[in-house]
C-alpha cells in the first residue's frame, strides 16, 4: 500500500548536515562536538557514523561526508533528509575560496535545502593565514543570503589548537542554528516529509532507469554473439 | 608506508581487531590481502574455503579474513560474522553486469545481519588499472552507499594488480575502528 511506502520522519532528532571543501575540517569538528579532542583525521570518502549529542533538550545527529571533487556528488541524496547545515570553509585557505562558494551556492540554491538555516564555519583561526571575517564573506559572497536564516561563526576546529577543548564558538553558532530550526520546525517537517517522497520517487526512476539500460544492454550482447 | 607502520599508529590499549574482507568472486579479494602484505599476486586461484592472515605487534593483532565470493560459498559468510571490528567489501570496478547483484549481496549484509549492525564499511574499488573500471563515485551511487546512515562507510578506489589504493583504505578502517573503540569507553 502506499502509506507502507512513506518515508517515516525521526521527529525527535534534528538531522544537520556537515559539509564543506575536503580539509575544510568536517571530521575534526564532529569529532570534536563529540568530545574527542585527540584523535588525527584522515579524508573522508564517503560518510562517518553519525554523531549525536544533546541541545537545547533536542537531541542533534549530524552526517559527516567527503568534500573531495569526486565524492561531493553525493551531498545531494542527503539533503531532503536535514534540518540544518553546516558548510564549514578553511579560512586560511584563500586559493580555494572561488571553489567554495560555488559549491555552497549550488547547496543553498538546491530545492530540498533553499531557505533551511546554514550557519558557515570560518575554520581555522589559529592559522596566521585566515583571512578576516568581511574578506571572507565577501569572497563567499555570503552577503547576498537572508541573513535570518545563515550565519557566519569564525572558529578552531581542531581541539589541539584550542587547549584541547571545543571552541566556544562553535557551541555558539550550534546554539544560534539550532535556534533557527527550531522556531520554524512545524514547517520544516511538513516539508521534509514531502520532499523525502519527491526523493525516494526519484531514486526509484533512475533505479529502474539503470535496470533497463542494464537490460538492454544484455539482449545487445546476446544478439552479438548469436550474430 | 606498509601495513605495520600503520598498525604502530593504533593506540596500545586497542588490542585486536578482526577484519572481514568479502564480495563477489574475482573480485580480488585475495589479491588486495596478499598485495598489503607485499607477497607475490600472480598466481591466485578462486577462494574454496577462507584464507587468514594475522599481523602482531606491540601486543596488537590484526586478524583479517578473506572468504571465497562464490556464489555456493556465500551462505557461509555468515560463519564469519561474529565479533567483526570492520568490514570490507570488494568490487570488481570494471564488472558493471554484476553491479546490481553486488547491491543485492551488499543490503542483505548491511540490513539483514545482526551480528554487522554498526560495523564500518570499506569499500575497495578495485581493479581501477582496467580501462572499462567505473570510478569510486560511479560506485557507490550503483551500490545505494549513500542510503547507509547505520555505519560509517567509505569508498577507496584501487587496484590490487598495482597495489594503488590499499594504504589508504587501510588507513581509514584502522582510524574508523580506533574511534569507534574510543566511543564503547
Ligand atoms: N590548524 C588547524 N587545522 C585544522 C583545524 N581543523 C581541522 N584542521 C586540520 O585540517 C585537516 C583536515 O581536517 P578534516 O577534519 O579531516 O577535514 P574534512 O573537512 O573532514 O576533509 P574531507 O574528509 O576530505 O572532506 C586535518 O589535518 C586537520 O587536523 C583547525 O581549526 N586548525
Ligand atoms: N586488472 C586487475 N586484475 C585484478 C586486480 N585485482 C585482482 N585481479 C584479478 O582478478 C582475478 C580474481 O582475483 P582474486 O583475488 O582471486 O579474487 P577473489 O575476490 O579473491 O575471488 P574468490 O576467491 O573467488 O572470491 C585474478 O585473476 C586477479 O589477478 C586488479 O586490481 N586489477
Ligand atoms: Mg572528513
Ligand atoms: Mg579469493
Amino acid at each position: 500500500s502506499k502509506a507502507k511506502n512513506k518515508p517515516k520522519l525521526n521527529k525527535n532528532e534534528l538531522t544537520i548536515l556537515v559539509i564543506g571543501l575536503d580539509n575544510a575540517g568536517k571530521t575534526t569538528l564532529t569529532y570534536a562536538l563529540k568530545g574527542d579532542t585527540e584523535i588525527d583525521t584522515v579524508p573522508t570518502v564517503g560518510f562517518n557514523a553519525p554523531v549525536r549529542i544533546e541541545r537545547q533538550g533536542k537531541r542533534l545527529c549530524f552526517y559527516d561526508l567527503g568534500g573531495g571533487a569526486r565524492i561531493r556528488g553525493v551531498w545531494t541524496k542527503y539533503f531532503h533528509e536535514v534540518h540544518g547545515v553546516i558548510y564549514v570553509v578553511d579560512a586560511a585557505d584563500p586559493f580555494r575560496f572561488a571553489e567554495s562558494r560555488d559549491e555552497l551556492l549550488k547547496t543553498v540554491e538546491h530545492p530540498m535545502v533553499v531557505g533551511k538555516p546554514i550557519l558557515v564555519l570560518a575554520n581555522k583561526q589559529d592559522k596566521p593565514e585566515a583571512v578576516p571575517d568581511d574578506q571572507l564573506i565577501s569572497e563567499l559572497q555570503l552577503q547576498s543570503l537572508t541573513l535570518s536564516r545563515h550565519n557566519v561563526f569564525q572558529c578552531i576546529a581542531r581541539p589541539a589548537e584550542n587547549s584541547y577543548e571545543l571552541d566556544s564558538r562553535v557551541s555558539d553558532g550550534l546554539n544560534w542554528l539550532v535556534k533557527a530550526i527550531k522556531s520554524n520546525l512545524d514547517n520544516l517537517h511538513t516539508r521534509m516529509q514531502r520532499d523525502a517522497e519527491a526523493f525516494m520517487e526519484k531514486e526509484k526512476e533512475r533505479k529502474s532507469e539503470v535496470a533497463r539500460r542494464l537490460a538492454e544492454k544484455r539482449e545487445n550482447e546476446q544478439k552479438q554473439q548469436s550474430a | 608506508m606498509g601495513l605495520l607502520s600503520l598498525l604502530r599508529k593504533l593506540k596500545k590499549s586497542d588490542k585486536e581487531a578482526r577484519v572481514l574482507v568479502l564480495g563477489l568472486d574475482n573480485a580480488g579479494k585475495t589479491t588486495i590481502l596478499k598485495a598489503l602484505s607485499e607477497e607475490d599476486i600472480t598466481h591466485i586461484m578462486p577462494t574454496q574455503g577462507f584464507n587468514i592472515k594475522s599481523i602482531h605487534k606491540d601486543g596488537f593483532k590484526l586478524n583479517v579474513w578473506d572468504v571465497g565470493g562464490q556464489k555456493t560459498i556465500r551462505p557461509y559468510w555468515r560463519n564469519y560474522f561474529d565479533n567483526t571490528d570492520a568490514l570490507v567489501y570488494v568490487v570488481d570496478s570494471a564488472d558493471q553486469a554484476r553491479l546490481e547483484e553486488v547491491n543485492i549481496e551488499l543490503t542483505k549484509l548491511l540490513t539483514e545481519e545482526e551480528k554487522l549492525a554498526g560495523v564500518p564499511l570499506l569499500v575497495f574499488a578495485n581493479k581501477q588499472d582496467l580501462l572499462s573500471a567505473l570510478s569510486a563515485a560511479d560506485i557507490s551511487v550503483g551500490l545505494d552507499l549513500h542510503s547507509i546512515k547505520d555505519r560509517a562507510w567509505q569508498i577507496q578506489a584501487c587496484s590490487a594488480k598495482k597495489a594503488d589504493g590499499l594504504q589508504e583504505g587501510m588507513e581509514w578502517l584502522i582510524k574508523t575502528v580506533q574511534e569507534r573503540e574510543s566511543e564503547k569507553k
